[in-house]
């Protein structure tokens, strides 16, 4: 080990922190960058979503629980389910406590089912464990109750 | 792409400039640090590149985990280039590992059903181990298969996580033989917890309570639960510490290694002035001693890499493991609930909770354990399981994409 | 709802992280001291091994200990044992070798960060405050006798000598030789007495009481000395009993009498003796050159009759010489104590200094008026009292005896520790000496304050 790799290695020790350093700051600044994407959409489209809404197409007289007629989606991760604890609490017994998830990204509205026992219909079809995206004019059928999707 | 800000950029440049100078360490001068440091450059910037074109979901995960991958393989190749050469051999093989698991966990389906199969894969492995395992160091926790050496609970790891993920993202309320089925499933996690304590397995027992105590407080908590658990860590854990030998030698040489600093505290001690020579920059690759700690090519690497490449390069480190937490959370986050949610959880705060009781053993702020550092230690079986598990992560992350 | 619980996961794993970052920078910025020096620590050695340690010599230049093909000498031997200490591999090191280590091996915080060369180093030299000459003489004049002699430069804190007994021979093959017979000895010659022994300071203790008088107005009394006064039960006596019939505190300082001091002591009671104590530096710690144990004066309260034995430096109080060196200091420099150190400078192989000690305000405990007033009762004490055996032909010398009473004395004649604190010349004091023996009996005024003047005698006769 002679006296010249002693001098080179001291010399790098600092050039390495600082590389090292960079690395760690650009990938902060990329996660950044991808965190303000995904908002600012988010942000500018939520007053034109505001109009969005799930509309009941089922006849109320049919029901024997309590239901809204528009639920508008106005958050950007909506659970819909029997539960007091969920965004949108309809007490049919045929829901589980929670039933069905819809989100919001990337200017898309998602649609889960969240291991409900007697599913969630799309369109008639009933949901498997893949989320799907839900476009305008859609019908969604959780329980007893079927919802058009109203997408602005 | 070429720009220099880009990370995988400054990846490369590290690659060269570090192998490039290990190239001088010693007379005569070595070619294979040569083949090293180019095989390595090349595996990760086809991997990154694959994962980047390909939409193979998140790309930070993995330019992370490759820095993490060569600032070790720096420095093993140091230590000693067999060391160096050997981890990139199962660097490659890992890469292999994770392009497989990240297949099957994305192309497969109905993985939850899988609850009990997986229970009891764990379980087979502890016993394969404990009949047939070899002792290493006092502990029966190594498998040899075909000559190598590999440490199965590693792998129970994952199926651990699995596990549990089975039943989170199930029907919380169902019951078998008329109990609730929580409490079954926290027996089955104090079957693998006793299984590792038999193996002397401090660090890892340690690693599964506490990753069992987070996933169950996230997904399933239950007031009854924590009472019972509360109960059996403190019972369980007090009669450990005044009866087990080895925990109370743990404690005392935690406490205070310097009474008996050329035994049990040599360890321990060596570390700390290991990394009390390295000032914050460091005495530079080469120029310390590394070599007078015990055990430094696995568990304690972290100290070689605070003598050589200072605090600072410490403190780089634990950042970089922090944004690949931060990373995983995130992706955690986004999805809705579900088995997947459970899964990346449970990886990313294996990773998170691992990494943490390494580094604050070996820098004497908790008592030592013999778990090994994800990616940066030398090791097999350690670097393969984290590439799987990284796969599962990273095929877990790719499912969000392709549906955006 | 499970996702807020995730980001509280996060929250906690990023505080673990946090408190890892913290703890290895804490463990940089102040634990690694503590933990290099130790001998497990091969760096050390290895380091040591490429580097040429650094001399210490003395004000004038004289090799105080030096390095020779990788061996350490001292070649006054035992003289310096005690402040230099030793620098063994087997035993570590102590004292000056151990606080000065880095500078004697040449590592300071440049080179430790921007060290480029791998030639052989040379440390530092270390130039002292010491006066070779007036160090062995008062070595000499302590003969066989166990205590400490201490000389400071008042105006600067400078430490012109300083000699503990029993000492030691620090050189490498007799250190390892005699070792075991060291550490087993029940006398203790590894401690050093100046800085780190503890004894009851007796009557020197009464500059600290009269300043407390003055400053309380307690001072134009006069007493009525029978040789014995009674306090609450207890009796305290003169030195041989001897009465001095009616007298003021100046007298009473002057002749050491118990009678007027007790008195006093229950006047001040031991919260203000406490109080002007603790000015003086009792109770306290402060950074510096050497390892100076902290002086006690008892913190709780006491009744008349403990007063009473505070007063006269009795009771609980223990006070290393170097404290007592320290008031005599404060005395002499107008009420101010300056910081004793004993390190001049650090140069390198070119003779370009590094590092100077600086002098520095330690205290400020009395006002300048209160402190000429006791000046004058000590130079007094020399002229017509009890310190009459250091007195001076051609200066002005000031002093205070002290003869304490201690564990031993209860169960046999003549085991007092024996004190003599001085200065001169009176009008601009250059030297401040602190002589104490232990377990010597006989009194501070025959014992000690003949040595107190040679040494002043051999400074100021330049």
């Amino acid at each position: 080990m002679g006296d010249f790799f002693s001098f080179l290695s001291s010399l790098l020790k600092y050039i390495f922190i600082t590389i090292i350093y960079l690395f760690i700051f650009s990938i902060i600044r990329m996660i950044y960058k991808d965190i303000k994407k995904q908002d600012r959409p988010l942000k500018s489209k939520k007053n034109a979503d505001s109009s969005s809404h799930l509309k009941l197409i089922t006849d109320k007289k049919n029901l024997y629980f309590d239901v809204e007629d528009e639920y508008p989606l106005d958050k950007d991760v909506i659970i819909i389910g029997r539960s007091a604890n969920c965004n949108i609490s309809i007490d049919d017994l045929y829901m589980s406590q929670e039933h069905t998830q819809l989100w919001h990204e990337d200017n898309e509205w998602f649609i889960s089912d969240m291991g409900s026992t007697n599913g969630t219909y799309i369109n008639g079809i009933k949901m498997e464990d893949e989320p799907l995206i839900l476009d305008n004019g859609d019908k969604i059928k959780i329980g007893h109750a079927e919802f058009l999707v109203v997408l602005v | 792409m070429l720009s220099f800000k880009r990370p995988v950029n400054m990846l490369v440049l590290i690659n060269i400039l570090s192998f490039g100078l290990l190239f001088f360490y010693r007379e005569p001068l070595d070619y294979n640090v040569l083949y090293v440091g180019g095989a390595i450059t090349v595996l990760t910037v086809l991997t990154y590149s694959i994962i980047y074109f390909a939409h193979l979901g998140d790309e930070y995960l993995f330019i992370i985990v490759s820095m993490l991958v060569t600032l070790g393989v720096v420095m093993l190749c140091r230590l000693n280039y067999m060391l160096g050469i050997k981890q990139v051999g199962w660097y490659l093989i890992a890469i292999c590992a994770f392009y497989i698991t990240f297949a099957l966990y994305r192309y497969t389906k109905n993985l939850e059903g899988l609850k009990w199969i997986y229970f009891g894969a764990g379980v087979a492995l502890f016993l394969i181990t404990l009949i047939f395992g070899k002792s290493v160091g006092g502990a029966r926790n190594w498998l040899v298969i075909m000559g190598r050496t590999f440490q199965p609970s590693e792998l129970i790891k994952i199926i651990f996580v699995l596990f549990l993920s089975c039943y989170f993202s199930g029907d919380r309320n169902k019951k078998i033989f008329n109990i609730n089925e929580r409490y079954i499933i926290a027996a089955a996690a104090y079957v693998y917890i006793g299984f590792l304590v038999i193996q002397r397995e401090w660090g890892i027992s340690l690693l599964f309570f506490i990753t069992y105590i987070i996933l169950t407080y996230i997904f399933d908590f239950d007031w009854l639960l924590l009472l019972i658990n509360g109960l059996f860590i403190m019972i369980g854990g007090t009669i450990g510490a005044l009866t087990l030998y080895h925990i109370k030698v743990r404690i005392s040489t935690w406490l205070n290694p310097w009474s008996d600093i050329a035994n049990k505290g040599y360890q321990i001690t060596q570390s700390l002035f290991a990394i009390a020579a390295g000032g914050f920059f460091g005495r530079g690759i080469g120029l310390g001693s590394p070599q007078l700690i015990p055990e430094v090519h696995s568990d304690f690497i972290f100290s070689a890499i605070c003598e050589e490449m200072g605090i600072f390069g410490g403190i780089a480190i634990i950042l970089l493991y922090f944004i690949f937490v931060y990373r995983g959370i995130k992706i955690a986050l986004l999805l809705p609930d579900g088995y997947d949610k459970c899964v990346a959880t449970g990886i990313t705060v294996i990773f998170a909770i691992q990494t943490f009781i390494i580094i604050g053993g070996v820098i004497k702020l908790i008592p030592l354990t013999g778990i090994t550092l994800p990616f940066v230690s030398y090791g097999g079986s350690s670097l393969v399981t984290c590439f799987m598990a990284l796969g599962i992560l990273q095929a877990i992350s790719s499912k969000k994409q392709v549906n955006a | 709802m499970t996702n807020r619980r995730i980001v509280n996961i996060l929250i906690v794993i990023s505080l673990l992280f946090l408190t890892l970052i913290g703890y290895l920078t804490y463990f940089e910025l102040s634990l690694k001291e503590k933990v290099s020096q130790n001998p497990f620590n091969k760096r050390q050695w290895a380091y040591e091994d490429d580097t040429v340690r650094g001399s210490i010599i003395d004000k004038n230049g004289i090799v105080l200990a030096k390095s020779d093909d990788k061996k350490r000498i001292y070649p006054f031997s035992n003289l310096y044992s005690h402040i230099i200490g030793y620098n063994s591999m087997t035993y570590g090191k102590s004292m000056l070798e151990a606080k000065y280590n880095k500078l004697l091996l040449g590592q300071d915080d440049f080179s430790t960060v921007f060290y480029l060369s791998s030639a052989k180093r040379a440390g530092y030299d270390l130039t002292l405050t010491i006066d070779h000459n007036l160090q062995k003489l008062a070595s000499d004049r302590l003969g066989k006798r166990n205590g400490a002699v201490i000389a400071l430069d008042p105006k600067t804190g400078a430490i012109l000598a300083m000699v503990s007994k029993p000492d030691f021979n620090p050189n490498a093959d007799t250190l390892a030789e005699k070792w075991l017979e060291l550490t087993d000895n029940e006398k203790s010659p590894l401690l050093p007495r100046a800085t780190g022994g503890l004894y009851a300071p007796g009557s020197v203790f009464k500059i600290i009481t009269s300043a407390a008088a003055i400053e309380k107005g307690l001072d134009g009394e006069t007493y009525e000395d029978t040789g014995k006064v009674t306090i609450k039960g207890k009796t305290f006596e003169n030195y041989k009993t001897k009465a001095f019939g009616k007298i003021n505190m100046e007298r009473g300082f002057e002749v050491s009498s118990n009678f007027v001091f007790c008195t006093l002591g229950t006047q001040i009671r031991s919260e203000g003796l406490l109080e002007i104590s603790e000015r003086f530096g009792f109770n306290k710690t402060f950074d510096c050159d050497i390892d100076i144990t902290k002086s006690r004066f008892p913190q709780k309260q006491a009744d008349d009759a403990m007063s009473a034995a505070l007063a006269i430096g009795q009771g609980e109080t223990l006070a290393t010489p170097m404290q007592m060196a320290m008031v005599t200091c404060a005395i002499a420099n107008n009420g101010i104590m300056m910081k004793p150190y004993i390190v001049q400078k650090a140069t390198n192989q070119n003779g370009f200094a590094v590092y100077e000690g600086k002098a520095q305000q330690l205290y400020k405990p009395i006002s300048g008026e209160v402190a000429s007033r006791i000046k004058s009762m000590m130079v007094n004490t020399v002229k017509k009292g009890t310190g009459s055996g250091a007195s001076l032909r051609s200066y002005q010398v000031g002093g205070k005896t002290g003869t304490a009473e201690n564990e031993l004395t209860l169960k046999s004649e003549d085991k007092e520790h024996t004190w003599f604190v001085a200065f001169a010349p009176a009008d601009d004091p250059q030297i401040a000496v602190a002589v104490m023996m232990e377990y010597s009996g006989g009194s501070g005024g025959e014992n000690c304050a003949p040595i107190a003047r040679d040494i002043i005698q051999k400074y100021l006769y330049k």
